[in-house]
């Protein structure tokens, strides 16, 4: 197909965007919806699968066909769709908590089976739609509803526990900085797996 | 030397679960299908994969009754009964009728193996006059088979493994059978393995050649084919004519079927027969977990594919949340339940029909789903089409609900002949106008709009969505709209079904029998006979349980009584009182066995003559 048929708007839904001010999400959407345009694949070949949690409402704003799921359950989901259907572009849209707790095991499996999928994990260290308890990635001592006098879980890095899984590409990239944001996701998208560590401060 | 013909036999085989006792009982149904014989079979095996050996919780059992007339169930009491060991004659021995012939290994009989099966020495059976009144052959199987074996370099352990072979070349002889088909099965299985290969053979043909030579055993059996619709057909256990199905279900409509499913008993031989058809465009996936599994059905069937997840109860627990996902999105899921002893882990290899209102209800919020159960063995295949046509042409969720006894159990199946199949509608048509993905036709139905589809660009998910455009909304109003257009649509799958039909008896009686899923055999047989006694009753199967048949009330209403047997604590009969308000006699039994027809029988003239 011809280079560019698209501009970010025509992936642009009519549904009012619902995240909370200065959020670092508004950006990460606008980046994607920068980007598809670039990627050259019809946007009726494009699906977003999307999990539970604030970054998983990101389906409902781009005008691609999509799935807002059940918690943890976008990766696995995702996968079924891709070995059915390997000619679609496959973009799972999910959080700490979700795809790193509550969907920890599928996350791994997924990178295993080596679907060629693109994994945006917004890593903001926090459940932010349960209004504020301790994720796998807040940093131990942190204060949240759930944990008044800090945290004593240890984290875990993301990017080393995909490693472990025997992810073939894995980066991390930030909400504002635009430009890397950008460029990692064209990059995931040549290659099978992409993981954006974006904190939220 | 006597040849007595028999219409109808029930053989019991009993040993160790190392023994090879499963693929013996396997081995003798094969050959006695294709000897033309009706028969119905019931594995029964222990949980463990090697339970401790000699002992009671190690005996694996496998049942088949055969015979020249229609046969529906594996049988009450057994003419002959197997026996490898003390163990599993002690755990068997009530299986067999009196007088009947019980054929035991004299070498698992030894000081061991009564230690084994926690039996005192003087209280061998052998020797105690406990089985008098049974006509016992007694034979060396152990030593024979390794003598026969003497030859062969193979080791001490081999050469035991291969005594199975002993038992079932003797009964060959006893039943008449040809060893045909078992040397082929050996040929295919051992062929790279000759040493082996040959052992087998040549245990078999001792075992058959000992029948014919020695004196103990002084008559042989002529059970003649039975009288069956002229056809071809093949031996089918329940999991297999599922697999077979959603094969069938798949072409018929045209999609590609994908098969999520994690391991369990009893359901795993489903992946395993699927995973062989690659090449009719099966994508079996073997998931991470239950959830794993659902979830990825699921993606499949927002893709376009059939998506088909399959489990036991436990495994359905954990796939609730998915499962309410698919209600909720209205896509085509046909989730299989093989059902087995519960709560929990429960007795995973033993039969229930337990999972029934969990089907019905186990889920958050309102979320009616279609249910469907199979009847027999066979019975799987087409009851299993027919919950994906459901699925397919309703765009919904549909559970299927076999179960651990006709998944295991086998019987002959006529090959159905394809023109004969219904297709399948795949509800792809534009319902014209401005496309919503929440527009619907008169049967409720929203269009299938797969990824792919250029203009028709849409998102969906599991919040609450606005009628018509699915658009995620809160309005109370629209919710409540929502909730009772999504229990219309799957009470309107009524008039896409069949009305019930009574299987036997009069329109009118005093009592009808009213069953489901695996129940059938037993219920048929018994009718059979009170019948012919003329006792005034009547028996209805049910297939479609939710939604009910739309007629199933008037047929209900004929009846003075209603007796509802099932494998479980009462669980149809609480559906049939919530929606007929029918004061339904419950018979349960929860022993993770089926019910014999005989206990069926007693129980009619029970309710009939307690009058």
């Amino acid at each position: 197909m011809e280079n560019n048929i698209y501009t970010s708007k025509d992936f642009a839904t009519d549904q009012e965007v619902r995240w909370c001010p200065g959020c670092g999400d508004y950006s990460i959407l606008k980046q994607v919806q920068s980007v598809m345009p670039e990627i050259n694949v019809p946007k009726e070949d494009i699906v977003f699968i999307s999990g539970i949690g604030c970054s998983s409402r990101f389906p409902y704003y781009m005008n691609t066909y999509g799935m807002h799921s059940i918690h943890g359950r976008a990766t696995a989901i995702a996968s079924g769709l891709k070995a059915s259907r390997p000619d679609l572009s496959v973009w799972i849209i999910t959080g700490d908590g979700d795809s790193l707790s509550i969907g920890g095991n599928h996350l791994i499996h997924l990178l295993r089976r080596n679907f060629d999928t693109n994994i945006l994990l917004f890593n903001n260290q926090i459940y932010g739609l349960t209004k504020g308890q301790y994720s796998p990635t807040s940093e131990q001592g942190k204060k949240t509803k759930s944990t008044p006098m800090g945290s004593i879980d240890h984290p875990f890095n993301p990017l080393a526990l995909c490693l472990g899984a025997d992810s073939t590409f894995v980066a991390r990239t930030i909400d504002r900085d635009p430009k890397h944001l950008r460029e990692m996701l064209k990059r995931s998208n040549d290659h099978n797996f992409f993981v954006g560590n974006l904190p939220e401060l | 030397m006597t040849k007595e013909t028999v219409d109808k036999v029930v053989i019991f085989f009993a040993g160790d679960s190392g023994d090879g006792i499963q693929l013996t009982g396997s081995q003798f149904t094969n050959t006695t299908a294709l000897y033309g014989n009706d028969l119905s079979t019931f594995p029964d095996f222990p949980a463990e994969i090697r339970a401790p050996q000699g002992t009671l919780a190690g005996v694996s059992g496998f049942q088949i009754s055969f015979g020249s007339s229609e046969i529906f169930t594996p049988g009450d009491e057994c003419d002959v009964l197997v026996v490898m060991n003390v163990a599993a004659l002690k755990a068997n021995l009530k299986r067999l009728k009196k007088q009947g012939t019980i054929i035991l290994n004299l070498d698992g009989f030894d000081k061991r193996n009564l230690r084994l099966a926690g039996v005192e020495e003087d209280q061998n059976p052998l020797t105690d006059n406990s089985l008098a009144d049974y006509r016992v052959i007694d034979m060396n199987v152990t030593k024979q088979t390794r003598e026969c074996l003497s030859e062969i370099s193979i080791g001490i352990k081999e050469k035991d493994r291969c005594k199975n072979m002993f038992v079932l070349g003797f009964i060959y002889w006893m039943y008449n059978r040809s060893l045909e088909h078992t040397i082929s099965f050996l040929n295919e299985k051992f062929g790279n393995k000759i040493d082996i290969l040959e052992s087998n053979i040549k245990v078999l043909k001792a075992g058959y050649n000992f029948a014919n030579t020695c004196e103990i055993s002084s008559s042989r059996f002529e059970v003649k084919p039975a009288k069956m619709k002229p056809g071809v057909y093949r031996n089918i256990m329940g999991n297999q004519a599922t697999a077979i199905g959603l094969i069938a279900a798949s072409q018929q409509s045209g999609l590609d079927l994908f098969y999520g499913s994690y391991p369990i008993t009893p359901a795993s031989d489903i992946l395993h027969e699927l995973s062989k058809h690659k090449n009719f465009g099966v994508k079996s996936f073997q998931a991470e977990d239950e959830i794993a599994a659902v979830s990825a059905s699921i993606g499949a069937a927002f893709g376009g594919a059939l998506g088909v997840t399959a489990t036991s109860g436990p495994g359905v627990a954990l796939k609730g949340e998915a499962i309410g996902l698919a209600f909720m999105l209205e896509l085509p899921l046909v989730i299989i339940n093989v059902q087995r002893g519960g709560p929990s882990t429960g007795l995973p290899t033993k039969t229930e029909q337990a999972d029934l209102l969990q089907a019905m209800y186990g889920r958050n919020g309102e979320a009616p789903i279609p249910i469907i159960a199979p009847r027999t063995p066979s019975d799987c295949f087409e009851t299993i089409v027919e919950a994906c046509r459901i699925a397919v042409e309703h765009m919904t969720p549909v559970f299927y609900l076999s179960d651990g006894y006709i998944a295991n159990g086998a019987e002959p199946w006529m090959f159905p002949n394809v023109k004969d199949l219904a297709k399948i509608n795949v509800p792809n048509k534009d319902l014209g106008g401005e496309y919503f993905p929440y527009k619907r036709d008169e049967k409720l139905v929203r269009e299938w709009v797969t990824p792919g589809t250029k203009g028709k660009e849409h998102r969906i998910g599991g919040l609450e969505k606005e009628e018509l455009t699915g658009n995620v909304s809160y309005d109370s109003d629209n919710h409540e709209k929502m909730i009772k257009t999504r229990e219309n649509k799957v009470n309107l799958i009524a008039k896409s079904i069949p009305l019930q039909e009574l299987d036997s008896g009069k329109e009118k009686a005093k009592l009808l029998v009213l069953g489901w899923g695996s129940t059938y055999g037993a219920i048929k047989t018994a009718m059979k006979d009170v019948l012919i006694q003329g006792y005034s009753v009547s028996h209805a199967h049910i297939k479609y349980i939710h939604p009910f048949p739309t007629n199933l009330g008037e047929v209900i209403a004929n009846f003075d009584k209603v007796l509802v047997p099932e494998i479980n604590n009462g669980q149809l009969v609480k559906i049939l009182k919530d929606k007929y308000a029918v004061d339904a006699i419950p018979f349960n039994k929860i022993k993770g066995i089926p019910f014999e027809s005989r206990e069926i029988k007693n129980r009619i003239i029970q309710v009939l003559d307690g009058e």
